[in-house]
């Protein structure tokens, strides 16, 4: 498929920063635990792995994983095209501030969405409140898979939308003009023409959605209300290592979890070779919504309000809570307010500490993450057959592996003196940047295998350096999914809750860890604040958003 | 012009990552104290100074999740610990750190000051030091009518689907609750705690993976449609102090009918083996136990202080509880298999 020029390289030095990260930081942990499970008694035994497979409740258990994770990617899937369609084609009023609110939703950690949700369709929720008003009874949505696919959309469609538009926005629609000129339908015409273009990109982001939701954890520990049936391995991991005698089991699970989601990425990565094709990308291409026709509003229309309701409702319920919860009046702005407040308790935490830690880690590792990212991604892109396939499939290991299984790797592998690094904030980096690289990776690549061999083989032709070619060939084809990856990385920094529990320090504690203290200890005052301090997380990560989504438009106008 | 502004972009992001490392520890060569402890842990920042003054050292508290949690990672690193002291391990977690060589033997000169029946409580062990205690109880919520008059009662028809609890595996309170439910129906008879808890399935108990969960989302007086939950004795206290002032009596009460045997949960420090600095660690133990610490440890953590005879402060007066502690001598295989068993119940 890849021509020539190609050919010519050696494409295993781009997986070294990778490899860099992966080896100390992942494989040497997971394996030390692994280890550990398999030398009960000091010898090897394959004793306890025959107990773990031998359980028909562990594999009942990854059915039921794979299954709620295939419904949760189809789902996003569905929703997400069509706001794809309009983000990439479509120029509207507050576009920029719409994308980077829906995005909110993906880095919010699993808790506060779980408040969140509960402030909505709980016993006491909104939703209830007006179906009482209108006479129904109230629905008991926590405990059912339902919620859990609901959450599911609501976290990961910003994921379907973001990579596919990234792509949608720059192909021609001349093509796609011109097979309407040739008498194709518009439905013809898309499936034609612009699906087969979009379908490397809606593969990659249906891969990290299918990635996301079979390793799903804290919205099944919390909207699954403690239901069994709805359990995920992830969550029978995290139960089965928190009581000591089964940590042995919990490694074992995680590897078939991990060699699953592998299997599940590999294959994706196979057959997304044979979906990809050479692209013509141009630049962007959208039309004013006054210039579009009445159909294409009506769909504007329809995608921004439903997609508004569906996202911002939890959202809104949250910050109204923030706003009410322990006011005697209307409202009360006392939950922010007495935030500032130093209690003279060692546990307190400043919350404007904690902003720019979370701002720092996520800043640093995601400046880790995109270069790792671009540079695996390159590895990837160059190397052919089975070897690449499975190359794509490891280099996301990241986001399969249990991050309580993860956080006690770190702790029996970084434990002696010239690499003691318990307690160190490079651990929490070194951990931030490894579940966000995939990212990277997923949004560059898809472009990536795009970018017609022939272009740069021509400017290599015409003599320029690789350097030459990288700078004003590549890079500013790149440029935009480089940038949507970094945001993603950024983004899942900032919520990132598993394993920094685990790494943490007071000194450097970051938002989420703020709010898991706060909500930890009873009274309205706590509750309050873990609202407010949710609210102010969501303000950060809608402004940073904000902040780049401009930078990005500012320079597309000149179009 | 594009690729540039997003160089700069990159940049930045990567200046600001190398400035925070830049500024590393700093900590003047005094020595530093690590004591590890589980996140409900909170002690006041002015007493913490004053130790480090006195003794010439940095204390660094390190939270890592919860108790079961900071247990387990201990002991993953027993000999070559993490940190000096650890804060936080109870009667239901010292079981199974028995012959792991996790603490050294340290006797404080206050133990003796200690009620022998607190101590009996981790089987007055020398490995570590009982610094407080609580129990974990039913909770009702007042503006819900008419509390449960006993356990049992949550089995009966007026009762379906009004009660949260926290998963044993899990979460501890929860693991407590299920300890108090052993103490109270028994191992063995016509009616055991196995029985109770098939009862309470049956009868739509709810099960949450934690306290958080249970109080702040599930109970109906934080919104939730379940007007009893697994919480602490001390919860009813805690709402009246976080209240600031707005509550003079708690809006939720302790449901302990005369005759209930609740388990006590007693919570202990101890110096880790391997530790370069034993002496300053049992100086810190020392410190949990002094008057000034153990006064202050019902308004930071909530549980009752060791020290018999402290003055507490006055919305205290509702976490007093007229209680019979359980005599229940457990060890690690016991708690497993209540916890296999009581996850066959419940969740398969």
């Amino acid at each position: 498929m890849n021509a020539s020029w190609t050919r010519r390289r050696t494409t295993w030095p781009w997986a070294i920063p990778a490899l860099a990260l992966l080896g100390p930081f992942l494989l040497w942990p997971l394996g030390a635990m692994v280890w550990r499970a398999v030398t009960p008694d000091g010898s090897f035994s394959l004793g306890p792995l025959g107990d773990v497979v031998g359980d028909g409740y562990y594999w009942r258990r990854l059915g039921f994983t794979a299954g709620q994770a295939a419904a949760s990617t189809a789902l996003s899937v569905l929703v997400g095209l069509p706001a794809a369609y309009v983000f990439a084609r479509l120029r509207f009023p507050l576009r920029g501030f719409l994308l980077a609110l829906l995005t909110v939703p993906f880095v919010l950690p699993t808790l506060v969405v779980a408040i969140a949700f509960q402030q909505l369709v709980g016993p006491g929720g909104w939703l209830n409140d007006v179906l009482e008003a209108m006479g129904l009874d109230p629905i008991r949505p926590l405990g059912t898979l339902g919620i859990i696919l609901a959450a599911h959309v609501f976290y990961n469609v910003s994921i379907v939308i973001r990579l596919v538009a990234a792509v949608w926005r720059n192909l021609d629609p001349r093509t796609e003009e011109a097979a309407r000129l040739l008498g194709a339908g518009p439905l013809a015409a898309f499936r034609a023409v612009t699906l087969p273009a979009l379908t490397p990109a809606i593969l990659s982001a249906a891969a990290l959605v299918f990635t996301f939701t079979f390793t799903s954890f804290g919205v099944v520990l919390i909207l699954g209300a403690g239901n069994p049936d709805l359990d995920t391995l992830e969550v029978v991991v995290y139960r089965l290592a928190t009581r000591l005698v089964d940590l042995p089991a919990a490694a074992l699970v995680s590897t078939i979890q991990i060699g699953a989601t592998i299997t599940a990425l590999t294959l994706y990565s196979y057959f997304q070779r044979g979906a990809t094709r050479s692209l013509t990308l141009r630049g962007e291409r959208s039309r004013r919504l006054r210039e579009a026709g009445w159909g294409q509003r009506l769909l504007a229309f329809l995608v921004v309000v439903a997609l508004g309701v569906f996202i911002v409702a939890p959202m809104a319920a949250l910050v109204h809570s923030a706003f009410t919860v322990g006011a005697s009046d209307v409202a009360t702005l006392e939950n922010f307010t007495s935030l500032f407040d130093d209690t003279g308790r060692q546990s307190f935490i400043p919350p404007l500490d904690a902003v720019r830690w979370s701002l720092t880690f996520a800043a640093g590792s995601a400046a880790l993450a995109t270069v790792v990212g671009l540079a695996s991604a390159r590895a990837i892109a160059y190397s052919r057959g089975a070897f690449g396939a499975l190359g794509d499939g490891l280099l996301m290991l990241p986001l399969t592996v249990p991050a309580v299984v993860l956080g006690f790797g770190y702790l029996v592998t970084f434990n002696r003196d010239p690499y003691d690094l318990r307690g160190s904030l490079w651990l929490v980096f070194a951990a931030h940047a490894l579940v966000a690289y995939p990212f990277v990776v997923r949004s560059v690549l898809s472009t990536l295998r795009a970018v017609d061999p022939r272009v740069p083989e021509a400017a290599r032709m015409l003599g320029a350096s690789s350097w030459t070619v990288w700078w004003s060939v590549e890079f500013p084809i790149l440029r935009r999914p480089l940038l949507a990856g970094a945001l993603f990385a950024f983004a899942v920094s900032l919520g990132e809750f598993g394993a920094t529990v685990l790494l943490q320090r007071r000194e450097f504690a970051t938002l989420p860890i703020a709010i898991f203290d706060a909500l930890s200890k009873p009274g309205e005052a706590n509750l309050g604040h873990a609202l407010a301090m949710s609210t102010l997380l969501m303000a950060v990560t809608a402004a940073a958003f904000l902040l780049i989504e401009r930078l990005r438009y500012r320079d597309t106008t000149g179009f | 012009m594009r690729t540039i502004r997003t160089l700069i972009i990159l940049v930045c992001f990567a200046s600001v990552g190398l400035l925070v490392l830049s500024c590393g520890d700093d900590d003047g060569g005094q020595p530093t104290l690590v004591v590890l402890t589980h996140s409900s842990f909170d002690i006041d920042r002015e007493l913490v100074a004053r130790f480090e003054q006195e003794h010439h050292v940095t204390v660094d508290i390190r939270k890592g999740g919860d108790a079961n949690e900071v247990v387990n990672r201990a002991l993953l690193n027993a000999g070559n610990p993490e940190g000096d002291v650890l804060y936080g391990i109870d009667n239901l977690t010292l079981p199974r750190t028995v012959g792991k060589g996790l603490f050294e033997e340290y006797t404080s000169t206050l133990r003796d000051r200690i009620p022998s029946d607190v101590r009996a409580g981790l089987g007055d062990s020398r490995e570590v030091t009982p610094i407080d205690y609580g129990y974990v109880a039913l909770n009702f919520d007042r503006a819900k009518g008419t509390a449960p008059s006993r356990l049992e009662d949550l089995t009966n028809a007026a009762w379906r689907g009004k009660l949260v609890v926290e998963d044993p595996t899990t979460s501890s309170p929860g693991l407590q609750f299920l300890a108090t439910t052993v103490a109270q129906f028994g191992e063995t008879g016509s009616y055991t705690w196995k029985d109770y808890w098939r009862d309470l399935r049956a009868n739509d108990v709810l099960v949450v993976d934690g306290w958080d969960a249970a109080y702040n989302t599930y109970f109906s007086r934080n919104g939730g449609d379940r007007p009893v939950v697994v919480s602490y004795t001390t919860s009813p206290a805690a709402e009246v102090f976080f209240s600031e002032g707005k509550l003079s009596e708690p809006p939720t009460s302790n449901v302990i009918p005369a005759g209930t045997k609740l388990f006590r949960q007693v919570e202990a420090a101890g110096v880790l083996r391997g530790t370069k600095q034993p002496e300053l660690a049992g100086q810190f133990i020392d410190f949990l136990l002094s008057d000034d610490v153990q006064a202050h440890i019902p308004e930071t953590m909530f549980v009752y202080p060791v020290m018999p005879g402290l003055a507490t402060p006055d919305w205290w007066q509702w976490a007093k509880v007229d209680v019979q502690p359980a005599a229940l001598s457990v060890d690690g295989p016991t708690i497993e298999r209540w916890v296999r068993e009581w996850t066959d119940i419940m969740r398969r």
